[in-house]
């Protein structure tokens, strides 16, 4: 039995010297296992926004006035921007889309255009289709960059210094 | 302002998180635990004042809906709940989040032919037939029904563990014993599936109960069996990032009442086709409520697995595994969309194991919600804000409190649905989609918290989140909650916005009778 035992371990492991060893220890490439992940397949386009977004972020165009101009620039103005963070542009159907939220809660969303005749489209769609969404929104369009200010109803005179700013730029 | 910095930070990384557990339902398929487990996972919770007309005044009916997504074509062995697990639907009147009542379903399966399994002679041998049925089925325990699926229905007071169960006897053989409708495998099998279901609905009457308030000579009923899922939703379509902003999260396009079941919220019912197990109660008020003087009662739904299960390697039908130790809870709901969309996913399956006396474990969920930041991210580009007040005390009053003057059962907070079964039943012709949201005026400003006005136009206050009856449109509601709408526009920018889902529900789309939803989708015509 001793002999039989020592054998079989000959067999299929010690004594295989001579074969060469597999190239890698990582074990063999898998289908993706999703019976136990939770969550409808129907929902499955909830996960790509974020590839979307960073897409967006890694194809600006090239704008006269990016977002970030505008943020700095208001800021050296006085009006300091709070927060600010990306914002998914699709819906705006532009190529970039940044959202910079005031001290006093204004809301300044710019949009990066590859046109101008883009831009202006961008403002036209946001104008019919989110009316009741944002209905104190403002728009302005300045070369290739869209500037929606919101929730200013209140704070009359920053709007429309974010405009004049935005306008010079 | 750090605050929201800080959350608003963290959305867009959250949103990776959250968002493959955005299911198709208020909890299908939530939690990465109970995926495994289909036959116990909990999806809707509903508890109304019964509307079915002045002979069932006085009553609550409850109903917990299990085993979702239901392709009605799932043959040969459809869709049997689990005998070794416990179903349960838990009332609390008392206000401390410790069930005072507990109704519990347990559940058995035989097969047909005295449990030899039906059998046809082939060749000189006997030989058992590989399906659920052997021909038309009409009534319950018909010769042609191979599995037949039978349960019984108790009734705890007190702790759900602390003493047996009280069987409730079957009025109409005087047994402890009901059968459960087979699934409806289509025309061939049950030719009239509405005519065979409704012979399932059975009478009982309350153990250690003279209930008040109802009319006399009527019982309590209970009816367990496939429906067609009742719930509606088009949260696939919400973030579908190809089509956003047109079929999308969407804007009534005049922002009234009616665009709730125009255009803007129709026809885009993504689970409108699937089927559901209900386990429905009807039971008078008087017997679920601490006294006539507190009508305000909590429910939810759990179900429970035993701690450890061992395989047979050599099953059978009647023993393929055994199951033993305590009841592990598996399976929690009360309100729709909250361990869906609030609870984050650490925590998924902790809170269906836990319990509503433990909630506070889970406050930071409510009080400091991601959905809003992520919809902020997707609705930005048109200045679009979310709340900017935290904590959200507005989400603590809906979810975990209930409604100031309404349904606010004492001042501990935990998850559940609360339904103040004083408050008239609303005809179904006369219900309100938005139920009692209706029922508030815009806060003043800077005055964060609603304010009730019983006497608003369309207020409803016998709906959600006064409870949840079927033709609650509980998406549009939540959506337009988390987004601010009990919030004055200081601290939520667009809570006046007619936040839609594109997913149209209302209590015309169901039956006015107990069980009140719809009869399931037909296998095969």
């Amino acid at each position: 039995m001793r002999t039989l035992v020592t054998l079989s371990i000959c067999l299929f492991a010690a004594c295989k010297h001579d074969v060469p060893a597999p190239p890698s220890h990582e074990p063999p490439p898998m289908a993706a296992d999703t019976t136990g992940a939770p969550g409808s397949q129907d929902l499955a386009p909830l996960a790509r926004l974020t590839p979307v977004m960073a897409s967006e972020s890694s194809h600006r165009p090239a704008v006269k006035v990016p977002a970030e101009k505008l943020f700095d620039t208001l800021a050296s103005q006085g009006i300091e921007i709070a927060s600010k963070h990306q914002v998914l542009a699709t819906v705006a159907a532009a190529s970039y889309c940044m959202l910079g939220v005031t001290k006093d809660t204004v809301a300044i969303a710019v949009c990066e255009y590859p046109s101008h005749d883009a831009a202006v489209a961008g403002q036209k769609l946001l104008d019919a289709r989110y009316r009741k969404l944002v209905p104190d929104a403002v728009r302005e369009v300045n070369g290739s960059t869209l500037v929606t200010v919101a929730n200013a109803d209140h704070h009359p005179g920053v709007r429309d210094r974010v405009f004049e700013t935005f306008k010079s730029l | 302002m750090k605050l929201r910095a800080s959350w608003l930070g963290g959305a867009l990384a959250l949103a990776t998180a959250l968002t493959p557990n955005i299911v198709t339902a208020s909890s299908h398929r939530e939690a990465p635990f109970i995926t495994k487990n289909p036959k116990v996972d909990g999806t809707d919770f509903y508890m109304f004042n019964s509307y079915e007309g002045a002979t069932r005044a006085g009553y609550v009916t409850i109903l917990a809906n299990y085993v979702p997504l239901q392709d009605a074509y799932g043959g040969p062995n459809y869709f049997t709940l689990d005998p070794d697990a416990l179903y349960e639907i838990h009332i609390d009147n008392t206000g401390d989040g410790i069930e005072d009542l507990t109704f519990q379903f347990s559940f058995a399966q035989a097969l047909g032919n005295a449990g030899a399994g039906i059998a046809l002679p082939i060749g000189g041998k006997t030989v058992a037939i590989p399906l659920a049925t052997a021909g038309a089925l009409t009534a319950p325990g018909a010769a042609a029904q191979n599995v037949i699926e039978t349960y019984t229905l108790g009734l705890v007071r007190g702790p759900r563990r602390a003493t047996p169960a009280t069987l409730v006897t079957n009025l109409a053989d005087n047994t402890t014993t009901f059968h459960k409708p087979f699934d409806n495998a289509g025309t061939k099998t049950i030719a009239n599936y509405a005519n065979y279901a409704s012979q399932f609905v059975y009478n009982f009457d309350i153990p250690g109960c003279t209930p008040s308030g109802v009319q006399s000579g009527t019982h309590s009923r209970v009816f367990v069996g496939q429906r067609q899922e009742g719930f509606a939703v088009n949260l696939g379509q919400i973030f579908d990032l190809v089509d956003m902003g047109v079929s999308a999260l969407s804007v009534a396009p005049t922002g009234n009442q009616a665009d709730l079941t125009g255009a803007a919220d129709q026809g885009k019912n993504i689970v409108a086709n699937k089927n559901i197990t209900t386990l429905a109660i009807e039971v008078p008020a008087s017997c679920i409520t601490k006294d006539a003087s507190s009508p305000i009662i909590a429910g939810w739904t759990t179900s429970s697995m035993r701690q450890a299960r061992v395989l047979n390697p050599t099953a059978t039908f009647t023993n393929p595994s055994r199951e033993g130790g305590p009841w592990v809870q598996v399976s929690r709901l009360g309100m729709p969309l909250v361990n869906e969309v609030v609870i984050g996913l650490p925590d998924k399956d902790k809170f269906n194991g836990s319990e509503p006396k433990d909630d506070a474990q889970f406050a930071d969920y409510v009080t400091n919600p991601t959905l809003p930041a992520l919809v902020e991210i997707v609705f930005g580009a048109t200045g679009a804000l979310a709340p900017t007040t935290f904590p959200r005390t507005d989400l603590v009053a809906t979810f975990l409190n209930g409604v100031p003057t309404v349904n606010v059962l004492s001042s501990t907070l935990y998850e559940a649905t609360r339904l103040n079964t004083g408050v008239p039943a609303t005809t179904q012709t006369m219900q309100n989609t938005l139920g009692a949201a209706t029922c508030f005026d815009p806060p003043a400003s800077n005055a964060v918290g609603p304010t009730l006005n019983l006497g608003r136009t369309g207020c409803d206050p016998a709906g959600f989140p006064n409870g949840r009856r079927p033709g609650d449109d509980t998406v549009d509601i939540t959506l337009r909650v988390a987004m601010g709408f009990l919030l004055d526009e200081d601290h939520a920018p667009i809570r006046a916005a007619p936040l839609v889902d594109g997913a149209a529900v209302n209590a015309s789309m169901f039956q006015n009778a107990f069980p009140y939803l719809n009869n399931p989708v037909a296998g095969a015509p």
